[in-house]
């Protein structure tokens, strides 16, 4: 059913879409960089790698960002990022039925394994967990 | 058919007590990053804050039973449910490589939701950053 999908979608479409998913993020992603950054940093002891890398991208962009540079990465290009892919995700949800029908299969698919799919994910948390409370213990 | 069932049963019990044991350890690793959103006055800042001082002052509860125990334990049993499911359940198999199916069908459409959503969730966090300046 999925497979479908490839036929009834014209290639130029295809081609418009990948440059909207592309265009989409990379102008996300200075901002995601330099907030991820930001969140990290605090995570372990500023001696230690990669808070040490993170505490120096933030110094970085707190020393050489004017108010307007912060605007237009902050702000701009992510209203962009979004105006963008929320018209290409309209139009594609319009004139798409495969998409439709895929998007229906995935939710009846994902209602009939939602046990196992909690089960998953509460297996990543758990993970991410524990490797922060080791590289924790091992910083001391 | 009613085995089927009946794992199906058994996987969403133990994915419900799995989910609880691992919520002190899911709220305290978000209180560690929702407390650098604000400053000290406003909340949720502030209560995440209050989290982290509660697991800081009980080393033993916070961070030997909720922060390592209890994370092992869900990891353990989670791994070893799905890999069990993984080998008897042909349902489950069968699923999961249709929504793989699906996935590589409609990658540039779920590259572009996840760029919008980014989008969506960096414009949230200045917008929160801003009024609390």
């Amino acid at each position: 059913m999925a497979q479908s999908a490839k036929v009834e979608m014209p290639a130029s479409n295809r081609t418009n879409l990948s440059l909207t998913a592309l265009a989409g993020w990379l102008l996300v992603l200075p901002a995601t960089f330099f907030l991820a950054a930001a969140a990290l940093r605090t995570l372990q002891p500023r001696q230690f790698q990669p808070a040490r890398a993170c505490w120096a991208i933030f110094e970085w962009v707190a020393t050489h960002f004017t108010h307007l540079d912060a605007a237009v990465v902050f702000l701009a290009l992510p209203i962009i990022a979004l105006a963008a892919g929320g018209a290409a995700l309209w139009r594609e949800w319009r004139g798409n039925t495969a998409l439709r029908r895929d998007a229906a299969t995935a939710v009846a698919l994902v209602r009939r394994q939602f046990g196992t799919l909690c089960l998953v994910a509460t297996l990543l948390a758990a993970g991410g967990v524990l490797t922060f409370v080791v590289d924790h213990l091992m910083v001391g | 058919m009613k085995n089927c069932m009946s794992s199906r049963t058994v996987t969403r019990y133990v994915a419900m007590t799995e989910l609880v044991l691992i919520f002190p350890a899911v709220l305290f690793m978000s209180a560690l990053f929702v407390q650098n959103l604000q400053p000290p006055p406003f909340e949720p800042a502030q209560t995440a804050r209050r989290v982290i001082a509660w697991f800081s002052v009980r080393p033993l509860l916070g961070l030997d039973v909720f922060l390592i125990a209890l994370p092992f334990a869900v990891f353990v049993a989670g791994l070893m449910t799905v890999l069990r499911r993984w080998a008897g359940d042909s349902e489950f198999r069968d699923a999961v490589r249709e929504v793989a199916g699906v996935v590589r069908a409609q990658m540039a459409t779920l590259l572009v939701a996840g760029a919008t959503l980014m989008a969506g969730s960096v414009l949230a966090i200045v917008a929160l950053h801003m009024m609390t300046e």
